[in-house]
């Protein structure tokens, strides 16, 4: 039961990283070859800012759950998680 | 007046058909540019493929990964370890990984729970305003030099982060050294952020393999290049932790400088040009950082606005979307997993969290193989993201439940033999 829900944890955190090679893939196909760093930008600055920022907003979020149950921030992303599967979907 | 309401009448369906003609035929030119320009982009391709190998910027995408990599948890371990110092959980002269969270006898030792909690709250504060101060600069100088990247050429964007690591780690190092305050920790990612740090490198990076791959080779590309980035979520995780059970902050820090620096030199030296002069001189490298403008900023957004043929730009604009949720998701779970493992009652140390990472990338790169050799329909197919996607929202529910589903605590000691065995 424990090595199964584990398998599973590690099998799903594997394919996450795997989507995003897929959806960089398929973003290059639809553009011209002077826009490839540019229709980057817009994920990057994401990237860039959403290391910070979420960041702060997660970190943030944790000290203020802390005490009351640590793992709601985990529940909060996987929320936030359903905008991208509904748009994909 | 009816007949002038006719003739108006009439003259409006006109116009509407030559409208309607106008526009089909619009399209049609637009179909005919974009067939030419993929054609032309695809032998501009298959040339430079014949000059250039994609994988060559691997060793800097594996450097900048590596460092990027073990820099939360080596960092969240030292900031853990000075504020368990300050609240006097540890001692001084004790390895880091002998927390008092370790310690099955003060588990129910309230005063204990409080300091921890202490610790934890104390962290998460520093991870704030290191994160506030560092957002700024990296935002400004990704989209400024990111922008400018189909001008200035791709090894800018390898260089720069470089720079900014070597200047980021020898400052680390003083403060581990020195025992210098927490503010240097702020510099140091201040500085890590103005020269672009991991993001920059990777859009050089990606903007490389891109320029030296045709469309069909691509993807293949692309999952190769995530298994080697999954790679260095392997080994050098697992040395981190295996070394911070016992020892010092020295040594992965000045590993962190030293590879940086290798990069650098392999940069100059062996990196070739995708895009624009190949040439290897310090000084090319500033006169192409001359050259930065900040008119291409406007193409960030540009790009999404442009009409193009069948439904590329309503696609174009709703990938991006899928691709900034994800990093946002990705984003929160990483910085607030390692911290939250640490805390009670998981109480992971760092090869803890090492070898639960290393397991999860072991596996990751096994499949990404298996994808890239097996090119069919469904590795270019959205159903695998979709797929993906949910599965992770999965995870994290799982790891919500942590904290109460009592066999993650049988797991948490279970993994470790399940994976050796």
């Amino acid at each position: 039961m424990i090595a199964f829900f584990f398998c599973l944890a590690v099998f799903i955190g594997c394919l996450f990283f795997v989507v995003m090679a897929v959806l960089r893939s398929h973003l290059t196909k639809l553009v011209n070859e002077t826009e490839f760093a540019l229709v980057f930008i817009a994920t990057g600055i994401v990237e860039t800012l959403g290391s910070y920022v979420v960041g702060i907003v997660t970190n943030a979020i944790y000290a203020r759950t802390i005490e009351i149950y640590p793992g709601i921030i985990f529940f909060i992303l996987a929320i936030i998680g359903i905008i991208p599967l509904a748009i994909n979907g | 007046m009816f007949l002038s309401y006719h003739k108006n009448k009439k003259y409006y369906i006109n116009e509407k058909k030559v409208n309607v003609i106008y526009k089909a035929r619009k399209k049609m030119e637009l179909a005919n540019t974009s067939i030419v320009k993929s054609d032309q982009n695809n032998s501009s391709h298959q040339q430079r493929q014949i000059l250039f190998r994609w994988w060559i910027v691997l060793p800097i995408v594996v450097v900048s990964m590596t460092t990027a990599t073990t820099d939360p948890i080596l960092l969240n371990d030292l900031m853990i370890r000075r504020y368990q110092t300050e609240y006097g959980l540890i001692n001084t002269s004790s390895p880091s990984s002998e927390t008092a969270c370790s310690d099955e006898d003060v588990q129910n030792n309230s005063q204990i729970v409080e300091l921890s909690i202490k610790v934890q709250k104390s962290v998460s504060r520093l991870n704030i305003i290191m994160a506030g101060v560092g957002a700024l600069p990296a935002v400004l100088t990704y989209i400024i030099v990111g922008a400018n990247s189909d001008r200035i050429g791709r090894k800018p964007l390898l260089i720069l982060p470089c720079i900014g690591r070597i200047i980021r780690f020898s400052i680390l190092l003083a403060l581990v050294e020195l025992n210098l305050s927490d503010v240097w920790l702020i510099i140091s990612n201040v500085i890590d952020g103005l020269f672009g740090s991991n993001s920059v490198l990777l859009l050089g990076a990606i903007a490389y393999i891109t320029d030296c791959t045709t469309d069909k080779e691509r993807s293949r590309a692309m999952l190769l290049e995530e298994a080697a980035v999954a790679l260095t979520r392997i080994f050098p995780l697992l040395g981190i932790g295996f070394w911070l059970q016992k020892h010092g902050y020295t040594l992965p820090v000045a590993i962190n400088l030293g590879i940086n620096i290798a990069a650098l030199i392999y940069i100059f030296i062996l990196q070739p040009e995708s895009r624009g002069e190949n040439n290897r001189k310090i000084f090319y490298f500033i006169k192409q950082l001359k050259q930065i403008r900040l008119s291409p900023i406007r193409g960030t957004y540009q790009v999404f606005l442009i009409k193009r043929p069948r439904n590329d730009q309503q696609s174009i604009i709703l990938l991006t979307l899928t691709q900034i949720m994800l990093f946002i998701i990705l984003f929160g779970f990483v910085s607030i997993h390692p911290l939250y493992l640490y805390g009670k009652p998981l109480c992971f140390n760092a090869l803890d969290l090492a070898i639960l990472t290393s397991a999860q990338f072991s596996l990751m790169i096994f499949i990404s193989i298996i994808l890239s050799l097996w090119q069919t329909r469904f590795t270019n197919s959205l159903l695998l993201p979709l797929i993906g996607i949910l599965l992770y929202i999965i995870h994290l529910v799982f790891f919500g439940l942590a904290h109460t589903v009592w066999f993650l605590y049988l797991g948490k000691i279970k993994i470790i033999e399940w994976i050796f065995q």
